[in-house]
């Protein structure tokens, strides 16, 4: 989905409004610490009140039970959210599934809500307008740290690849007695003509090469 | 043969890692979804509400789900504008009822069996300690078969669900953990994690649920009211599909062969001994016991029997069920498509017709 193609959900609105007098009391329950602690700085700066901040939902039904959330917070992809399920399920009092609708009754935001991998639940009386801007923060949160972890991905793929070319490149110098250059352009042109990238064909040298007998 | 213009011929399909998700993965096996012009990707999940999330949020085109959960979407998903349809019961039955190997230890009943195991329990419950902490039981969602037939059968002791014992929601992956530390006394859940207690010694299988309330609709394949009316010819193609992978492993010699696919890594990753016992309809219930003959421990859908049809009767009855737990909207019972069952049988019929005429003509 584009970026700020969330601009026609009815609770846009609602999102301009910082929330008033009573803070809106949250429950975070997520197994990734790092994402954890952005979702909860992001909270407390916009003046929420996180009342606790759970890394599983062992023990979930001691907390909601003490701590009586208006909004439960939860990684989509948690086993335990059934266990949240029944609870809303067999008492109303308990924190119900947030599932906004847009006033044209698509599904816009559960859409980004499974996209961003936040699920939430609110307590009783309090409307979907009200949680939504919190929620919001957290599907941003949760997007950024997708992006963070991506990019942190990539930057390791690209330091591991030139590692394992630079290793190649010496191999090849030290095992065929040529320069760094036509060691260098040996490796593109066996992987031009192999097809191939220049990762794979380094990876194969290294392999070939580094007998036990140095 | 004939074939269907799919609106929408890629597809991801959501399901949990259970014995009776079988259809899916079968059809994928023997290239069904292919047959009908589609290109299908399965993707398992680990909760209930993960999967229904995902499946309204338009992340998956359909699931295998449990068969209540389109009729009490009111309920668990307020404020929720789609709904969920089925025009296919994929199964019936498939699960059981399993007690901790300590607690059945100190029950000695009188006969094996649902009525005997259930009357042991409940003079066990009976001459408790006042102030001793309940026994705790666990099922997999609250508006589920597994919900349903754990509270009939406590019901049939005598025992009272809500006041005698405690009830609980846990994951079907997680069940035998739990009941492992001790952290239930038993569970309700589906195949193969009973078996799987039983095999690794630490639970004992009270009842198979299909000796409670045979032929309970089970598993449905579900989709949203806005994605069936987007793609009706890929539904149809797809419920062409999962018909003919429920017919065929209505087979018992083909049941042997779905075992070994069933094991692998990329589908239920479980050993084939577990899942065999009950896609055999063999009853361990007992560890170091020989299995019994449990007939129908699945039933799924066949084009010449009703198991798959889902009809307005078989949905107000599970909804009167699930009424009992919770209070429910029962005016959904129409989410049960018959007409959509119907047209699938019709289409399979035309598509052998027309494969025998050419037959004929060769």
């Amino acid at each position: 989905m584009a970026p700020g193609s969330s601009s026609n959900i009815s609770f846009d609105e609602a999102m301009t409004t910082t929330p008033v007098s009573a803070p809106i009391s949250i429950l975070l329950v997520d197994d990734q610490t790092e994402r954890a602690a952005m979702v909860a700085e992001q909270l407390t700066a916009a003046g929420y009140n996180l009342l606790a901040q759970l890394s599983s939902a062992e023990g979930l039904l001691f907390q909601v039970e003490k701590h009586r959330p208006d909004i439960v917070l939860i990684d989509i992809e948690s086993p335990d959210r059934d266990i949240l399920e029944s609870l809303s399920v067999i008492n109303q009092h308990n924190p119900t599934p947030v599932a906004m609708f847009s006033a044209r009754g698509g599904a816009e935001f559960i859409t980004s809500a499974v996209e961003a991998g936040v699920s939430a639940y609110m307590a009783e009386g309090l409307s979907a307008e009200r949680v939504a801007p919190a929620i919001e923060i957290a599907m941003a949160q949760f997007r950024s740290y997708q992006h963070l972890r991506e990019s942190l991905q990539r930057t390791q793929q690209q330091l591991d690849e030139r590692k394992i070319i630079e290793r190649a490149k010496g191999l090849l110098m030290a095992r065929k007695n040529i320069s760094e250059q036509a060691a260098h352009q040996t490796l593109r042109t066996l992987a031009m003509n192999s097809n191939s990238t220049m990762r794979n064909v380094a990876e194969q040298i290294v392999a070939h090469l580094q007998s036990p007998a140095r | 043969m004939s074939s269907l213009q799919a609106e929408k011929p890629n597809l991801k399909l959501l399901y949990l890692r259970l014995t009776d998700s079988a259809p899916l993965i079968i059809a994928r096996e023997l290239g069904l979804f292919e047959r009908y012009g589609l290109k299908v990707e399965l993707q398992r999940e680990t909760s209930w509400a993960t999967l229904r999330d995902k499946l309204i949020g338009g992340a998956a085109d359909a699931a295998a789900m449990l068969a209540p959960m389109p009729l009490t979407l009111k309920q668990t998903l307020p404020h929720c504008e789609e709904e969920l349809l089925s025009g296919l019961i994929l199964s019936c039955n498939g699960n059981a009822i399993t007690l901790s190997k300590s607690l059945y230890d100190q029950l000695s009943p009188a006969t094996h069996d649902a009525a005997g195991n259930g009357a042991a329990l409940q003079r066990f419950i009976s001459s408790r300690a006042e102030g001793e902490a309940p026994l705790t039981f666990a099922s997999v969602y609250p508006f589920a078969s597994h919900t349903l037939q754990l509270r009939y059968w406590l019901n049939s002791a005598g025992i009272n669900p809500d006041t005698d014992v405690r009830l609980l929601v846990l994951p079907p992956e997680q069940m035998v953990d739990h009941l492992r530390r001790g952290d239930i006394d038993g569970f309700c859940v589906g195949e193969p994690w009973n078996t799987l207690a039983v095999q690794e010694n630490i639970g004992v299988i009270a009842t198979p649920n299909n000796a409670l309330m045979p032929a309970m609709p089970e598993k449905v394949l579900a989709v949203t009211r806005s994605w069936h009316e987007a793609n009706p010819a890929t539904h149809m193609a797809l419920r062409a599909a999962l018909l003919e992978a429920c017919g065929w492993l209505s087979d018992r010699n083909q049941r042997r062969d779905a075992v070994g696919i069933l094991a692998r890594p990329e589908n239920l990753d479980l050993p084939e001994a577990t899942i065999a016992a009950s896609l055999n309809d063999q009853l361990l219930s007992l560890h170091g016991k020989e299995p019994v003959q449990n007939t129908g421990w699945h039933l799924f859908a066949h084009p010449q029997t009703e198991h798959g049809r889902p009809t307005e009767q078989k949905a107000r009855e599970l909804v009167a069920l699930c009424n009992d737990i919770a209070p429910v909207d029962t005016n959904t019972s129409q989410l049960f498509c018959t007409d959509l069952y119907q047209q699938t049988l019709d289409f399979l019929r035309l598509q052998q017709l027309g494969s025998s005429k050419k037959a004929g003509t060769v």
